[in-house]
């Protein structure tokens, strides 16, 4: 596998957005437990390298499929915060028209589909994707995410097995934060790396570093220019760790407190910021300035989502079909 | 015009919508080299070839999952479930993805669903299903099931040039006992509209599928020996259903039998036999009767599974009980 | 007791074989017709035609039905349960 050179560009914009992944989850998690956000809330704190270095890897005619704990893969493919805060608030404006909750949302604007709960189930929906690539002979790359204890489901079986039977531009990232609820890894499969599953479709299997973000993004990179190529799919193992409870209602006691404080050395965005200090392409009143930027724009979302209008009763009972 | 069987009509109209579009293709199990387990795609394969009509594994889940994802990205697939007993093996990626996509995201899903089902071929309880109610339940899905072939070949056609998910179940039993001539023309049944296949007066049989075939030889002989003429309608379309229909053949004859092959409990039946004391209740004489068969999985012996299924006796005795009462 | 689909294969023939019979008949007594010497004659021939003609029309329904059934039983057998 050729290494990707990884710009000074593509390393300032995997920083900013990993901090605006992380400052945007704040912000939710505020709203949540001020009370105007319902529902599921699920955030990424430990695995933001892994959902935007990914999803940055991508061009913009590809297809992103994120699941629940990806909003970071959404802001990479250029989601707005407004509109992210608008799905979570469900107002009349938001991408699904209050229907559908949180990050379960589609752009096709940005050739983002959102996901369903079932975990799996986005994976054979991903795999059709990239069936039509082939169909009609276009280089579209569809990548997919999913959990370590989501993998064990039967559609990752069906779906990876399809997609390489049929030689599909197709990636499928497992994002291993080692606990799945509260089933911790060795609950829910046997062997020790789930990246060895590619020899089942004899497909290459990467085991990384999800925390990393340069080797996120330069292996799906790899990936996904090899799928384009028409070499077919890859499976991408990224170990993080899930530094949060489940949800938002979920403290997380049964996780090892060692575990965790092994963990917090390996904080994907404070490793890239020494790293990019110590490459000159970051200094402290730039890393300062991204924060001012950061905090005026989720400010500015906030204030427009929370103005926004809630759906009209009326709207229930529509939209069932197509035209 | 030609005489085709129910099997002919439905390749025919698969070969014409393939002509017609070419973002409409074809995936399934056997459906290609072998030309399906039934032939139903015989011939499909030589003709549009390795692009057009995919043999895919053994993985139902798959086959439905990526048909939504194709299908999201502008085609138009035709997804085969080789018997419609194995449809549960995809029953999620149907009701969770392919129904609800459009309303909650607005992304319109234009795919089709074929699946071979019904019984009476002593296929046993894994080859005989009818599991048509459970997706009429589930909003966002269209559902048709068509009892003669030039039906079968329009609303396939017309499922085909929807913009949403439809689930064509295709009586097995048909596909070679059922010939009508049919001609060139295009031929589109639209889908939410029934069709009285024999006008009558004193009882309606609201029936679909196989059961239509049943119903009117229960309609002959009433005629022949007691002098009552039965009405039968055949819905062709179970989601959505022609509410115009029902109501208006239940203001004609005000006494209802409702016949399907599936199992009566939570049948399609009860839907409308509720739809009816809802709206029709002043309407009708006696209440309404359903035929259906019984409520276990369908047996493998002979004589079992003529118990189970409705025939034209067991409706005969019910039209005989509505016009009693 | 159910015929095998080999007892089914030569039930085919016979009843292709029958059905040819039928259609012969329905011939001899149309060919016969032609000579008919009186009015009487005429409608007993075509009597006796139609007959032969249903005969045929039954025969073809149970030909229709077996060789529905041994297309649906090789479809059930093609498909390993």
């Amino acid at each position: 596998m050729a290494k990707i050179q990884v710009s000074e560009t593509v390393k300032l914009n995997l920083y900013t957005l990993m901090r605006k992944t992380r400052a945007t989850e704040d912000r939710i998690v505020s709203l949540y437990r001020q009370g105007h956000i319902v529902g599921g809330v699920y955030t990424s704190r430990g695995m933001e390298a892994t959902t935007v270095a990914s999803a940055s890897a991508l061009d913009a005619e590809d297809y992103l499929f994120p699941i629940h704990r990806d909003l970071g893969a959404h802001i990479a493919k250029g989601q707005s915060v407004l509109n992210i805060l608008l799905q979570y608030l469900g107002r009349g404006t938001s991408l699904t028209r209050g229907r559908d909750s949180g990050i379960h949302a589609s752009d096709t604007s940005l050739n983002i589909i959102g996901n369903v709960s079932h975990l799996g189930a986005m994976i054979p929906v991903a795999v059709g994707v990239a069936m039509a690539s082939k169909l009609r002979g276009d280089k579209v790359v569809s990548l997919n995410y999913i959990g370590e204890g989501g993998s064990n489901i039967g559609d990752f079986h069906e779906g990876l097995n399809f997609a390489s039977v049929q030689q599909l531009p197709f990636v499928l990232i497992i994002e291993n934060n080692q606990y799945a609820y509260s089933t911790p890894t060795h609950k829910g499969y046997r062997c020790e790396k789930l990246s060895h599953r590619a020899n089942a479709y004899c497909i290459p299997g990467h085991f990384i570093d999800g925390t990393d973000a340069l080797t996120v993004y330069s292996t799906v990179r790899s990936a996904v220019e090899r799928a384009r190529r028409g070499e077919g799919p890859s499976l991408i193992e990224c170990r993080s760790m899930r530094m949060v409870g489940h949800s938002a209602h979920d403290d997380a006691s049964y996780v090892d407190k060692k575990l965790l404080k092994e963990w917090e050395q390996k904080d994907p965005i404070a490793n890239l910021e020494k790293k990019l200090l110590d490459e000159g392409i970051l200094d402290r009143d730039k890393i300062e300035q991204i924060g001012r930027d950061i905090e005026q724009d989720i400010d500015a979302a906030t204030e427009d989502a929370l103005a926004a209008p809630h759906p009209e009763a009326g709207w229930a009972g529509q939209g069932v079909f197509a035209d | 015009m030609a005489e085709k069987t129910y099997l002919a009509a439905i390749n025919d109209a698969l070969r014409e919508e393939m002509s017609r579009d070419p973002d409409v293709f074809l995936l399934g199990e056997d459906i290609g080299l072998y030309g399906g387990a039934f032939k139903v795609t015989k011939g499909l394969y030589e003709e549009f070839k390795e692009n057009r009509v995919i043999d895919t594994p053994i993985s139902e889940s798959a086959i439905i999952g990526v048909a939504v994802g194709a299908a999201l990205r502008g085609f138009r697939p035709v997804a085969e479930i080789q018997f419609a007993d194995f449809i549960t093996c995809a029953f999620n990626q149907i009701v969770t993805n392919a129904a609800t996509l459009h309303y909650r995201h607005g992304i319109p899903v234009p795919m089709v669903i074929r699946a071979p089902s019904g019984g009476g071929i002593h296929g046993g309880p894994f080859h005989s299903k009818n599991p048509e109610a459970w997706f009429v339940h589930q909003p966002g899905l269209k559902v048709v099931a068509p009892a003669f072939p030039s039906d079968a070949r329009g609303l396939l056609k017309s499922a085909i040039r929807d913009n949403n998910p439809v689930l064509f179940f295709e009586h097995k039993y048909l596909y070679r006992r059922i010939k009508e001539e049919i001609g060139d023309e295009e031929g589109l049944v639209p889908l939410g509209e029934a069709r009285i296949v024999r006008p009558g007066t004193d009882v309606s049989l609201i029936s679909y599928g196989a059961m239509v075939h049943t119903s009117l030889e229960a309609a002959e002989s009433l005629a022949a020996d007691s002098g009552i003429e039965a009405e039968v309608l055949d819905l062709r379309t179970l989601q959505p259903l022609d509410r115009e229909a029902i109501r208006s053949t239940v203001a004609k004859t005000s006494r209802v039998v409702v016949v399907h092959e599936a199992n009566q409990t939570c049948g399609i039946g009860a839907e409308i036999a509720a739809q009816i004391a809802q709206h029709g209740f002043e309407m009708l004489d006696a209440p309404v009767e359903r035929v259906a068969a019984l409520d276990t999985p369908t047996p493998f012996s002979p004589v079992l599974e003529e118990a189970f299924m409705p025939d034209a006796a067991r409706v005969s005795a019910a039209v005989r009980k509505v016009v009693a009462f | 007791m159910k015929p095998k689909i080999d007892d089914l294969m030569s039930m085919q023939d016979i009843l292709k074989t029958a059905i040819k019979r039928e259609v012969e008949a329905r011939e001899f007594y149309l060919k016969a017709k032609e000579r008919a010497r009186t009015p009487f004659e005429e409608e007993l021939f075509d009597r006796l035609a139609d007959q032969e003609a249903d005969h045929r029309k039954a025969l073809e329904k149970q030909l229709n039905e077996i060789q529905a059934q041994i297309e649906t039983d090789r479809a059930l057998s093609f498909d390993i349960y």
